[in-house]
């Protein structure tokens, strides 16, 4: 054996294979082969270690629980489906906890102060439409309207838009797809507007699942470009695309959208610059304009969770 | 009386995706660690392995008919959309450090070319951290092999599975990748002496 061919199998030596006595021999002899062999070793006995530093970390619990929520909205939408409609559909899970979205400016913080930050924004937000409502009606009522969606570039009365805000139309925290109607701005009060969201629909998505490529999307080509068909399940095609794409839901509460069992899905109006209260990004030539958002209210009247729609 | 049967993965999965809620926790909670770990090595970004995992399971649930069991494992599925998940952030996030491609030459040479000096132990705390960056600076090819092979202790032919490429592609790749390492940890080692002289001891090339 020579030192060329000592070289081809010193990483697997190192690894644990079993020399052969032309190895054993070459080693024995040969110095540099030897450190050769010894620096491998070193490596492999380091990269143990490395294996075994890391070998309890895992997934935080919060991944959990956000796949266990999608995978029972997904559930839910196949059984609320219609029977020639389960057929065909093709299910579409609901990433709700975006963990970059809701982390990614407030990192830096300890742990209370990021709580600190999330309630301060969640009861901003909560008494902005709280005070929409109060000023718009006046009275709570109790009436349903029968259809609560308002048509393409009409504005519902005052008092209908606030009693439509008490009624419960989407039970799935996905909400669902919106109407093209612009509901009428409050010019005077310049912070929110808001609509009530019609009846999820089995099988319609508000660009739910998208947040991953939202964040990574782009290489999803080179990405995939020697991967075997059988494996290229991240590349998966959505034949049904919808208009709007949404961010994840980001918690206001403390398992906002865990123990959000039941409520409604509020479609409001805010200044853009209450992006970055959420930590997502800003153009800040463009703050001064509107972005919808959906909002997680709970039957409590908590507003829970809140999702950027474009 | 016999140890209950544990369910296969591919079981778990059929059960999961007839709405077993119960399936489905059980073949994450089997599965997520080692898919954390996979995407946290290969990134080394605490949010990128988490969102990795997060999407690897949804897209699970989405898309499991592109899963075929007789092209392979559901382990080596999940790892293999991991990796592309990876990779497709390495593209937007451009969050590592790779070595240059120039230095793929040179490695050639680095392998007749015997260095006596050793590396030192490697698995105290401190140097622990200084292999950990060595992996992350790695060219992404070289890396995931590393990755798979030494620190998920794969074999060639399981590595061989996730990746899409042939054996003798993963054990190339990770020959040269540890020579990689090995050269990288001799420098940051002994930053001092990356401009000594090296003395090239002689071969036998008989």
């Amino acid at each position: 054996m020579n030192c060329q061919s000592f070289d081809s199998i010193a990483a697997d030596l190192a690894r644990g294979v079993p020399a052969d006595a032309a190895a054993r021999e070459h080693a024995n002899s040969c110095a540099p082969c030897a450190a050769r062999l010894a620096n491998e070793r070193a490596l492999t006995a380091g990269l143990r270690s490395l294996a075994e530093e890391a070998r309890a970390a895992e997934a935080p619990a919060r991944v959990e629980a956000a796949l266990v929520a999608a995978f029972r909205a997904r559930e839910w939408e196949k059984a609320s489906a219609p029977a020639d409609a389960r057929a065909t559909a093709r299910p579409r899970p609901v990433n709700i906890l975006g963990a970059r979205a809701r982390a990614a400016s407030l990192g830096w913080l300890p742990r209370w102060a990021q709580g600190a930050a999330v309630a301060a924004a969640s009861a901003l937000l909560v008494f902005g439409l709280y005070g929409l409502v109060l000023k718009r009606s006046g009275v709570q009522t109790s009436d349903r309207a029968a259809d609560t969606r308002p048509s393409a570039g009409t504005t519902a009365a005052p008092a209908e838009r606030a009693s439509s805000v008490d009624e419960t139309t989407a039970r799935d925290p996905r909400g669902t797809e919106t109407t093209d109607g612009d509901p009428a701005a409050d010019e005077s009060a310049g912070v929110v507007t808001a609509s009530v969201l019609p009846t999820p629909r089995a099988g319609r998505r508000a660009g739910a699942g998208r947040s991953f490529e939202a964040r990574y999307g782009g290489a999803r080509r080179a990405a995939n470009a020697n991967v075997p068909a059988g494996r290229a399940a991240a590349d998966a095609s959505h034949p049904q695309e919808t208009a709007e794409i949404t961010t994840d839901f980001i918690p206001l509460i403390h398992g906002g959208l865990v123990s959000a069992d039941a409520g409604h899905v509020l479609r409001v109006e805010l200044p853009r610059s209450a992006l970055a209260g959420f930590g997502l990004p800003l153009n800040a030539e463009r703050a001064g304009e509107r972005v919808k958002a959906d909002v997680l209210m709970g039957d409590d009247g908590i507003a829970r969770a809140i999702r950027f729609v474009r | 009386m016999s140890a209950p049967k544990t369910p296969a993965d591919e079981d778990l999965l059929r059960l999961a995706l007839s709405g077993d809620e119960d399936a489905f926790t059980a073949l994450y909670r089997r599965r997520q660690g080692g898919l954390y770990r996979f995407a946290l090595q290969m990134s080394g970004s605490e949010s990128v392995a988490e969102d990795v995992t997060q999407e690897v399971f949804m897209v699970l649930m989405r898309d499991a008919c592109n899963f075929d069991p007789s092209r392979g494992t559901l382990s080596a599925y999940l790892y293999g959309v991991a990796r592309n998940l990876t990779l497709r952030a390495f593209h937007k996030e451009r969050a590592l450090v790779r070595l240059d491609d120039e230095d793929e030459g040179a490695e050639t040479d680095l392998n007749l070319v015997a260095q006596d000096d050793p590396l030192g132990d490697l698995t105290r705390s401190e140097t622990v951290g200084r292999v950990r960056q060595a992996v992350l600076a790695l060219p992404a090819h070289y890396r995931e092999a590393v990755v798979l092979c030494e620190l998920h202790e794969m074999s060639y032919a399981e590595a061989a599975e996730v990746l899409g490429c042939a054996v003798g592609t993963v054990r190339s790749r990770l020959h040269r990748g540890r020579a990689l390492l090995i050269d990288r940890l001799r420098s940051t080692r002994e930053p001092d002496n990356a401009a000594a002289p090296t003395l090239n001891t002689a071969r036998c090339f008989a």
